[in-house]
């Protein structure tokens, strides 16, 4: 705890600590501290969002994967810093302070997960529970130079997870490793009958040995990579990166070949209309009546304007203002609706390409870890971070970002994305990588020696 | 003022248009979305939960059985029930709705279409009143302001109580008929199990729409825009508004006022309408599908089952009561507003009971009993096999009509036999000839003067001597045979005159 | 594409938002750059696309049985509620349509 106490005063990923005993019960987890992500309900320590909103909101009780970490025998140390209610790329958004990218504290450690993603990364906890809608998990482990998983939408619960956008939001591991993330996914998978939309898992419980049951070849997988991912904006370092990992498959006995997802282009526009119609609505709650920051106020409509007012940050504002245009009347059909169809046109699509391959291989992130401070002006700007990870969501796909190297001493981001429910056979696919590579080995100078952090015994 | 039948016809009217919003709460164990209890006056704020409480992070989830007895409410009104059908969110922000948004049914209700009939048993005329749709919905808690502390108290155990909605078309054309169809629609409910419609629990609350059409020799030349009364929760209140717009679109449309579209309030204790007293703006509900609760798929076997289930409805019910038994329009609706009085009806004919005099008890002494206490009939100590040989007793002459409600008030009160209490408590009517003559003897040598008056032919004094007899026997000698024998006994002196 | 102010403030009214006239009007142009953008997808053929709301496919209703148990959570509510009367969470006074009841 004092380790964590002293980088952190640095990196700003905490948002607050826990000092507990060790754990009475012993389980898969036992005595491995993590860290959760402060969107992630937990009765004993703060859930603030990041937002003046909720500045002292303590839940009445924990998070579904909470209650499982536990039960696992995990010790959450602390929740971490992120974008305000997880709406931003870069962890500048946070109503309190932002998050220094370990690898070079001028530079942005990602977002909306970037707490969770800087604590592993320096090595202050080997795990870390964070939450992906369009990429919030995944891009900041690109920047942070460590693994990072979305599960298959519906496989871990949403129970107590601060809802962004309900049809894409989902918790998933943070950690050095790929198999460190199965480990955790086999805590984390199950079917919770209190989230309505939490399925059945048929690899529950199983990540962990499928990962290690895996062939070390990829002789028979299939893996494609769609054209539209390397367009105008991608980084060209970041491009080679791809390429070379695509090398690395094709050396292990995978068939890669180059193909085309055509809609891709329009993941982004339609995200932003579906994402901020889902969090206008799930932030309708917050009005400083039952919970929150609650403004000074002679009547109830000043209630409502001036706790909403000063409770959210700008960019929570802008998505509110957008989310409620789209789903206003009159625009509801050419927004929302259109919208909708647009994302059943490509899941379609992607579903359609998995007849024909196993795995889609792309960068995780246009660039590497952009300078702090430089898109926070232009929102279109700082969007465009999301344009490699959005789809998975839109169609609800499993996605993990593996490093992938350094460009100029910053690590690039490696994105594989598979079949829904085949969130172990991406993880093995990204453990072989890791095995044939070391990328994910390297780590930021100053932070210790954390390669030995990696690794849990089942 | 407003008639519908004859001569009228031709005459200048005004019609009124009505259609109806009610909002019924479904009769299961636990809320909508939440596992928390569906109950009325418990302590504020404690049948709650972080689901419908809508704190952060917490997720619905539907109530099974909710969705059956709105699929029951659907098919009792004869609707057609959507094999897909989801749940959407609608948004408005006031403090008793937590979540910020209501999760209700917009554009795919659980059913549409259905009529209620309505009949009106005065003019014997029968109104088909057509369902737009049903839909379900989770209610939203309750705000009440506090004149002394200048505060609104929330109160959210309401939230989250499962709602059927059901809209009419505007078929409806007078206020009677409004509270009449009302009326049968808590028959309805009741009969078909959907809700038990406790008005005091506010388990029942309706909007209405109104406005009025000024109609000449059959055209129409001009109407009123709809007025909206929202949230009355009494049959006498819905009446009395529909009453007082009534009167008051009517002055408008003399004064050559079309009125405004608008939504107004019912004052219960002035007895008017009143608008809105915020600028109202229009409502922009934002539906769109809930993503946290995929659709529900409705299987044609499951809508069988459960419309199969449904026990006979109150209209039928009424009118196979009255044309099997003969017993009377009025008793009929009585005996049908309350399922379980019906069927105790029925039993006791089954026992034996003569019809006419089942139902005249029934409708009297059972019903009367029931509105003093604060239960059902179910949970009360008596069956129907009890007013049956009650009524035996009566009929064999056994006990007197008087006697009879005596010991009937005792059984419903604690139960037991009526020939157990009737020996125990010797009520048993003196028919034995001996006995009563020499009663009769004592009294009329008691009162010369009025066995004299009846000799003498005033026939009112008989009724005293009878009453004596009874007062001297407490009420147990059979009033018919005194008569006869004391007549019998008196007109002996009549006859020598 | 151009927003009016109008519409922008009929939205932040909807919304509840309290923003001041710089942040207002800040608001209206990143909301006209972002429909801008967003409004690329309004050319794509969607006419024969069934709306995709969530990705889990049903093959049978998630429901839960009717079985009614306390949550117990309803202290820890109260006691954090930004303002209370005895059992009742309180608000400034509510003015206008749609109250319950007058106590």
């Amino acid at each position: 705890m004092a380790e964590i106490a002293r980088h952190d005063a640095h990196l700003g990923a905490f948002l607050s600590v826990s000092y507990p005993d060790a754990p009475g019960v012993k389980g898969p987890l036992h005595g491995i501290p993590y860290a959760a992500k402060d969107n992630l309900c937990t009765a004993t320590l703060p859930t603030t969002c990041a937002s003046r909103m909720l500045e002292d909101y303590h839940p009445p009780y924990d998070a579904t994967v909470i209650a499982r970490m536990q039960e696992a025998g995990a010790i959450l140390v602390g929740k971490t810093n992120m974008d305000e209610f997880a709406m931003g790329s870069s962890n500048e958004t946070s109503a309190f302070h932002p998050v220094a990218n370990p690898w070079r504290p001028d530079h942005v450690p990602g977002g909306s997960s970037g707490g969770s993603a800087a604590a592993v990364a320096a090595g202050l906890v080997p795990l870390a529970l964070g939450t992906d809608t369009g990429g919030s998990i995944r891009q900041p482990a690109a920047f942070c130079g460590i693994t990072g998983m979305k599960p298959t939408y519906g496989a871990v619960s949403r129970m107590g997870l601060v809802a962004f956008a309900s049809s894409m939001d989902q918790v998933g591991p943070m950690a050095m490793t790929a198999s460190d993330c199965a480990a955790a996914m086999d805590i984390l998978v199950a079917h919770d009958p209190g989230d309505s939309t939490s399925s059945d898992h048929p690899d529950a419980g199983d990540f962990l040995r499928r990962v290690r049951a895996a062939p070390d070849g990829c002789d028979g997988l299939r893996i494609g990579i769609p054209r539209e991912y390397f367009g105008q904006g991608v980084d060209p370092e970041v491009v080679r990166a791809v390429r070379s990992a695509a090398d690395v498959f094709s050396e292990l006995g995978a068939r890669v070949e180059e193909m085309s997802l055509p809609h891709t282009v329009y993941a982004l526009p339609t995200y932003y209309i579906l994402a901020s119609a889902e969090a206008a609505s799930n932030l309708a709650r917050f009005d400083g009546v039952r919970y929150g920051r609650r403004a000074a106020a002679n009547s109830i409509e000043e209630l409502y304007w001036k706790s909403r007012g000063e409770g959210f940050g700008r960019e929570v504002q802008r998505r509110i203002t957008l989310g409620t245009f789209v789903l206003s009347a009159g625009y509801y059909d050419a927004y929302y609706l259109k919208a909708a169809r647009v994302r059943g046109i490509m899941a379609g699509e992607i579903t359609r390409a998995f007849a024909q391959y196993d795995y889609l291989l792309t960068p995780t992130c246009p660039t590497t870890a952009f300078p702090r401070d430089v898109r926070t002006e232009d929102p279109l700007a700082m969007y465009m971070a999301d344009v490699c990870t959005i789809p998975a969501n839109l169609a609800g796909i499993p996605a993990v970002s593996v490093p992938g190297g350094l460009v100029n001493g910053l690590p690039v981001g490696v994105q594989l994305m598979g079949r829904r429910f085949d969130d172990a056979g991406v993880l093995a696919l990204a453990d072989r990588f890791q095995r044939a590579t070391g990328h994910h080995l390297l780590g930021p100078e100053g932070f210790g020696d954390h390669r030995e952090r990696g690794g849990e015994d089942a | 003022m407003i008639t519908g039948n004859g001569v009228e016809k031709m005459r200048e009217q005004y019609r009124p248009v009505i259609g109806l919003e009610i909002h019924v709460a479904l009769d299961t164990e636990s809320k909508m979305f939440c596992a928390c209890v569906n109950a009325f006056g418990s302590t504020p704020n404690t049948d709650v939960c972080p689901v419908c409480l809508g704190l952060p992070g917490s997720l619905p989830v539907t109530n099974a059985r909710a969705i059956e007895l709105g699929i029951t409410c659907a098919r009792a009104l004869g609707g057609q029930v959507a094999p897909r059908t989801y749940f959407e969110r609608k948004h408005y922000h006031y403090p008793d709705l937590p979540k910020g948004y209501q999760i209700s049914q917009y554009a795919a209700p659980l059913s549409i279409g259905g009529e209620l009939v309505v009949d009106d048993s005065h003019s014997g005329e029968e109104v088909r009143v057509r369902i737009r749709r049903v839909h379900l919905e989770e209610d939203a808690g309750k705000s009440m302001h506090s004149r002394q502390s200048g505060h609104t108290q929330l109160d959210f155990n309401r939230c989250g109580v499962p709602l059927a909605e059901i809209v009419t078309e505007p078929d409806i054309t007078s206020c009677a008929q409004a509270r009449r169809f009302l009326e049968e629609l808590r028959a309805i409910m009741r009969t078909a199990g959907v809700s038990r419609v406790r008005m005091e629990e506010g388990e029942l609350r309706c909007d209405v729409n109104f406005n009025l059409v000024h109609v000449k020799a059959g055209q129409e030349i001009t109407r009123t825009q709809i007025s909206e009364i929202k949230n009355l929760n009494s049959f006498r209140a819905v009446q009395r508004a529909l009453e007082y717009e009534l009167m008051r679109h009517r002055s408008a449309l003399e004064a050559g006022d079309g009125l405004l579209h608008e939504t107004r309030h019912w004052d219960a204790d002035r007895e008017v309408t009143y608008a809105a007293r915020t600028k109202e703006q229009a409502h922009d509900y934002r539906y769109f599908p809930d993503p946290d609760l995929p659709p529900i798929l409705i299987e044609r076997e499951l809508v069988d089952y459960l419309a199969a289930g449904i026990p006979e409805l109150p209209r039928a019910r009424r009118r196979r009561l009255r044309e099997t038994w003969g017993i009377e329009w009025s008793q009929a609706e009585i005996l049908v507003e309350e399922p379980e009085m019906a069927d105790f009806f029925e039993s006791a004919i089954a026992e034996g009971a003569e019809p006419s005099e089942a139902c005249k008890w029934i409708v009297g002494e059972i019903a009367g009993y029931l509105n003093t206490v604060d239960t059902t009939l179910g949970a009360l100590p008596f069956s129907a096999a009890d007013l049956a040989a009650l009524l035996r007793l009566v009929e064999d002459g056994a006990i007197s009509g008087k006697i009879a409600k005596e010991v009937w008030l005792e059984v419903m009160e604690g139960g037991g036999s009526p020939e157990a209490i009737v020996e125990r408590r010797g009520l048993r009517q003196i028919s034995d000839d001996a006995i009563l003559e020499q009663i009769i003897e004592e009294v009329v040598a008691e009162h010369p003067e009025a066995a004299e008056d009846y000799a003498g032919g005033k026939d009112k004094t008989l009724g005293f001597l009878v009453g004596q007899v009874m007062q001297k026997t407490r009420g147990q000698a059979n009033p018919q045979k005194v008569n006869e024998m004391i007549a019998r006994r008196l007109r002996g002196g009549r006859d020598d005159n | 594409m151009s927003i009016d102010a109008d519409r922008v403030d009929e939205i932040l009214r909807l919304a509840r938002l309290e923003l001041d006239p710089s942040e207002r009007c800040r608001m209206q142009q990143d909301l006209a750059v972002i429909l801008d953008y967003v409004s690329t997808i309004e050319h794509l053929d969607t006419s024969d696309v069934s709306p995709l709301h969530n990705p889990v496919e049903i093959d049978e209703n998630i429901t839960r049985p009717d079985d009614a148990h306390a949550s117990r959570l309803h202290e820890r509510f109260l006691q954090s509620a930004p303002e209370r009367e005895g059992p009742y969470v309180v608000v400034p006074r509510v003015v206008g349509d749609g109250v319950s009841e007058d106590v």
